[in-house]
């Protein structure tokens, strides 16, 4: 009993989130769309997340998590950061409007947040650190996105329902 | 799918959350705002990231890279006799140009003792193999398993057996971060062999081509010139192999780098003697 205490659901995310960071931030040239698959399942698991296991703690770890990504990825602090602690933060004003969402439209705005996280940082990676991105890399980051999202969420939804 | 969003949260203390936002959010900008001077925090920050995430992410992910590398051997393993008969045929072509290489190092070393010209050979610092690549999205950056123990120093030049890599960028005790020369941010001072027109060239957004960001005087130069480092920039060496141009348009060239950056193995650190 005390060893299934250890898989709780809230660790197993903590721990999907650091080996989607790991493998996300190692390239490998010839499997470069797992790179970016788990790139996208960070950002999905860091939705999770602040959205169902919200801990003043996690402001610590999105932090470390932004500063990392960003080090690693563009080695320079900015966007990553930037886009985590401002999405915790909306999500902790917003509570009380969330609560009353219903499941479909949870569905609905953890899609939209992946998305507009995902661009928002490659936005901002423009703005601030003078990287361009051409329409390819947008193009293949949605389709990417757009194929992974929902087999993600069944499985976290799996997973949580333990 | 869950049926109502619920909100847990563990700490019942509002204040104890608003302290922690509010903490995080000043560092945050804090550490944005001071990321593009040298500031001891973020130069931490990118040592800690060097010497201790970059090993324990690669362990972590091994099984991944172990497949990926599996994946590459079979793929490899399939077109090994083509490569072999080619191989064969490279080695009668080359060994026809040994003797002639030879024949023009000795002629060049009378030349240069005619001349008094000076040297401009490369003092190699250390050769060090790949740890792990981050050239994924945003930035194109390596690392490599030698640091400032063995005597690199940030913005020695990087090569391999193909021509130039890029420039050190960060070095820690034992590790280092490598800028490659198509990274959008890199910028490298480069002439054509044929005509010496200077220019400077950098990443491209598609990460596999070289762009060219100022050419001196304006004057465009031919699909098909070699480019080398011209040495002006005082941080690469000259005459160090960069890429050959494939396309000019709208007074810009682009070039192709010599470099095969999907298979790095083994790099050098150099610097000019």
């Amino acid at each position: 009993m005390q060893f299934a205490n250890y898989f709780k659901p809230v660790y197993i995310f903590h721990l999907i989130l650091f080996l989607s960071f790991s493998i996300s931030v190692n390239n490998l040239i010839f499997l470069s769309y797992i790179n970016l698959a788990f790139y996208i399942i960070a950002h999905i698991t860091i939705i999770y997340l602040s959205f169902y296991f919200f801990n003043f703690l996690l402001f610590f770890i999105f932090f470390l998590y932004g500063v990392f990504f960003d080090i690693i990825l563009l080695n320079n602090i900015g966007p990553h950061l930037l886009v985590f602690i401002s999405f915790l933060l909306l999500v902790y004003f917003l509570k009380t409007k969330l609560i009353s969402l219903n499941q479909k439209n949870i569905l609905y705005l953890v899609i939209i947040l992946t998305f507009m996280m995902l661009i928002l940082e490659m936005i901002l990676a423009e703005i601030i650190l003078n990287y361009n991105f051409g329409k390819n890399q947008f193009f293949k980051i949605t389709i990417t996105n757009a194929i992974i999202i929902l087999p993600i969420i069944f499985i976290f939804n799996k997973i949580d329902k333990k | 799918m869950k049926p109502i969003f619920k909100f847990k949260s563990l700490v019942k203390s509002k204040t104890l959350i608003n302290f922690s936002a509010t903490i995080v959010f000043v560092l945050a900008f804090l550490l944005i705002f001071f990321n593009k001077s040298d500031y001891l925090v973020v130069n931490k920050f990118k040592s800690i990231s060097n010497e201790y995430i970059n090993p324990l992410t690669k362990i972590v992910s091994f099984p991944i890279i172990f497949s990926s590398n599996v994946i590459n051997e079979i793929r490899e393993y399939k077109i090994i006799n083509n490569e072999n008969l080619q191989l064969k045929e490279e080695i009668l072509r080359l060994k026809k140009w040994q003797i002639l290489a030879l024949q023009n190092s000795r002629e060049n070393k009378v030349l240069k003792k005619l001349l008094n010209a000076t040297n401009n050979n490369l003092t190699l610092v250390k050769t060090a193999s790949l740890i792990n690549r981050n050239d994924i999205l945003f930035s194109k950056t390596i690392n490599i398993n030698a640091g400032t123990r063995a005597g690199i120093l940030n913005q020695m030049a990087v090569i391999n057996y193909r021509g130039l890599l890029g420039r050190v960028l960060e070095t820690s005790l034992n590790n280092s971060k490598i800028l490659l020369i198509t990274d959008q941010n890199s910028s490298v001072s480069v002439k054509t062999i044929s005509n010496e027109l200077f220019s400077l060239v950098q990443g491209g957004s598609d990460g596999v081509h070289l762009v060219s960001s100022f050419i001196k005087d304006d004057k465009l130069p031919k699909v098909g010139d070699l480019l080398v480092t011209s040495g002006t920039a005082q941080i690469f060496p000259a005459d160090l192999l960069v890429g050959k141009i494939v396309s000019v348009s709208n007074n810009r060239f682009y070039a192709l780098p010599f470099v095969d950056f999907n298979s790095i193995d083994y790099v050098q650190v150099v610097k000019s003697e």
